[in-house]
């Protein structure tokens, strides 16, 4: 272990973005509209959606009103097995630079293996094998992009045996070993509770809550006993109690609704963006 | 030697002058009497007030109206606007027949810009019973002369073609044909000007009463305006302010640069046509990469094309 107290203690310690308040996930679909919602503190967008130097008018119009702007990846691939493509994490970096964001993030998943994308965020084995390449990419990641780096945790869609780690004792790790922050997504948790049996309460319980960037929420939907996270649907109540449980332990620096298909009217997102800051709210 | 078909030229020329003048005496003739008819026919005026729908009619026709109710229903939040040009459904189906059948063309998959729904819905059933509604009010009149011109085009197009066989056959037979080119010639202009008349657009009017009504609502409305109740820039979903019913009627009076909130105008406004050629250049593609500028993240960009539907299109 005394590598790894080596490590730690060369580790910096990334500061969070500071308080966000409530969020939206900025889609083009719904560019006139967020311009125009009530109660949008700030928004984040999938990075893979942007190009450098061409940044959307209506996003651009956002941040001049003062609305930060986050990249939120989806394809970096940090728990990959292959080597780091570093093009994308160079994308990443320069797409943080130009929005002048406070902080950029991936996940703790792989979506790539032996040449192929799965299309889908696949959750890690979680052992320490898996752990140090995901801590030596999320090094690289960090030396790449220059603002602080978070990881998000994931719906697994399955488990890998083998389990050396809790999912939050996973996640402690990482934060030690990289210095880098978390976004806590609570419909994954729910999504994984309800799915795999996990304890929910126990995640809240562990998660070294001062390294919290921020707070995901979506909707989902229930079939056939199986919860989806479908962010097409409403949040649902038991989601949202767990953002209140979530409170109980720390007054999260912001949170962000997650909406990415059939989308409702404006007056209905609003509505979830109210009920998310009233879950909040001391 | 033998006359043409047994008829002697000086008969044929006076026989094929009367025709080229008969299409023109019937075009007047049926115009003139589908004005009497009119006449007659006066239906009274109900006096219920116009709708925003009836209002955008009488103001610039089908197009008017789906520019309204598309208005009406970005308003009210069903549907959604974004920097793309794309409008979809956010809601659930209005109850309106021509606010669903705009809703409905709205829905993923369809082209769903400001033009390709004025496209699909031009000749729709709702659009039809909008208008025959309105001419049962006696508010608008379907107009015959499209039906008009074409016969008369028709009846030029025959008589030319006649010309054209005598003149080919006299030729063969050896017959002086000099005061027949000149009539054929007569024959080729005449039908050239009526094909153009032909292809004039003309739409359903409205009648006197349907201008006073339409007239009377603009009065109201520039008098709102002129007090500022529906001025400047407003938040979506608080843009019908106006009393005379919000966004929807200033769409209907003053079309789609009257909706309150410019930015949201600004992308309601179809791009004007680029390269349209021959009459084919209508609707799809050209909405891509305005506004929204960033030319990835899939859905908002590409397919394009597309929809030209309800024979709204080219000439």
């Amino acid at each position: 272990m005394a590598g790894a107290a080596r490590a730690v203690a060369g580790v910096a310690v990334a500061d969070g973005p500071g308080r966000l308040g409530i969020g939206i996930g900025w889609r083009h679909e719904l560019d006139l509209s967020i311009a125009r919602l009530p109660g949008v503190d700030w928004v984040e967008v999938v990075a893979e959606n942007l190009h450098a130097g061409h940044l959307p008018e209506t996003l651009v119009a956002l941040q001049d009103r003062g609305i930060p702007v986050l990249p939120h990846a989806v394809s970096l691939s940090l728990g990959g097995a292959e080597p780091l493509d570093t093009a994308r994490v160079e994308h990443l970096a320069e797409i943080t630079r130009e929005l002048g964001a406070p902080m950029a993030s991936d996940h703790v998943c792989f979506v790539r293996a032996g040449g192929l994308d799965s299309g889908h965020l696949m959750p890690l084995p979680r052992t320490r094998e898996a752990l140090d390449v995901l801590v030596d990419n999320v090094k690289l990641t960090q030396s790449i992009v220059e603002a602080p780096f978070a990881l998000e945790n994931i719906a697994a869609v399955l488990e890998w045996g083998g389990a050396e780690f809790s999912e939050s004792e996973f996640l402690r790790e990482l934060t030690e070993r990289t210095g880098c922050l978390l976004i806590i997504d609570v419909a994954n948790l729910y999504a994984n509770a309800r799915n795999l049996g996990t304890d929910p309460e126990r995640f809240l319980d562990e998660i070294p809550w001062e390294r919290l960037a921020y707070a995901h929420m979506a909707g989902g939907v229930e079939r056939d006993g199986v919860y989806h996270d479908t962010h097409a649907h409403p949040v649902v109540p038991e989601v949202l109690d767990l953002l209140r449980e979530l409170r109980r332990r720390t007054d999260p620096p912001g949170v962000l609704l997650e909406r990415d298909d059939d989308y409702p009217p404006d007056s209905e997102l609003a509505a979830e963006l109210a009920s998310l800051r009233e879950a909040v709210s001391p | 030697m033998d006359d043409t078909w047994g008829i002697p030229g000086p008969t044929f020329l006076a026989i094929y002058a009367a025709l080229l003048v008969l299409p023109l005496v019937i075009g007047l003739l049926w115009t003139i009497a589908v004005k009497v008819g009119r006449k007659t026919s006066r239906v009274t005026v109900s006096g219920t007030r116009p709708t925003a729908n009836e209002l955008a009619y009488l103001a610039g026709g089908p197009d008017r109206v789906v520019d309204t109710a598309i208005a009406a229903l970005v308003d009210r939040g069903t549907l959604r606007i974004s920097s793309s040009r794309k409008l979809q459904l956010a809601g659930s189906e209005p109850a309106d027949p021509i606010e669903r059948a705009v809703a409905r063309s709205a829905r993923p998959g369809h082209n769903s810009t400001t033009r390709g729904i004025r496209d699909r819905l031009r000749m729709s059933g709702p659009m039809q019973a909008l208008a025959k509604d309105l001419e049962a009010r006696g508010l608008v009149v379907v107009d015959k002369t499209p039906q008009i011109r074409q016969v008369v085009f028709t009846l030029y197009l025959g008589a030319l073609l006649l010309g054209v066989v005598r003149l080919i056959a006299g030729l063969v037979s050896d017959h002086p044909v000099g005061f027949l080119v000149f009539l054929v010639i007569v024959a080729g202009i005449a039908t050239l000007l009526a094909r153009a008349a032909r292809n004039k657009r003309v739409g359903p009017r409205p009648t006197s009463e349907g201008n006073r009504i339409l007239g009377h609502a603009n009065a109201e409305f520039s008098r709102e305006r002129g007090r500022g109740i529906t001025s400047g820039p407003v938040m979506g979903g608080m843009a019908g302010g106006a009393l005379l019913g919000g966004a929807a009627v200033a769409v209907a009076l003053g079309g789609l640069a009257y909706y309150p909130d410019e930015e949201l105008s600004a992308a309601l406004i179809p791009p004007p046509l680029t390269g349209g050629f021959g009459g084919g250049g209508s609707s799809g593609g050209s909405a891509c990469g305005s506004g929204g500028s960033s030319c990835s993240g899939g859905s908002s960009c590409g397919g394009g094309g597309s929809s030209c539907g309800g024979g709204g299109c080219g000439g």
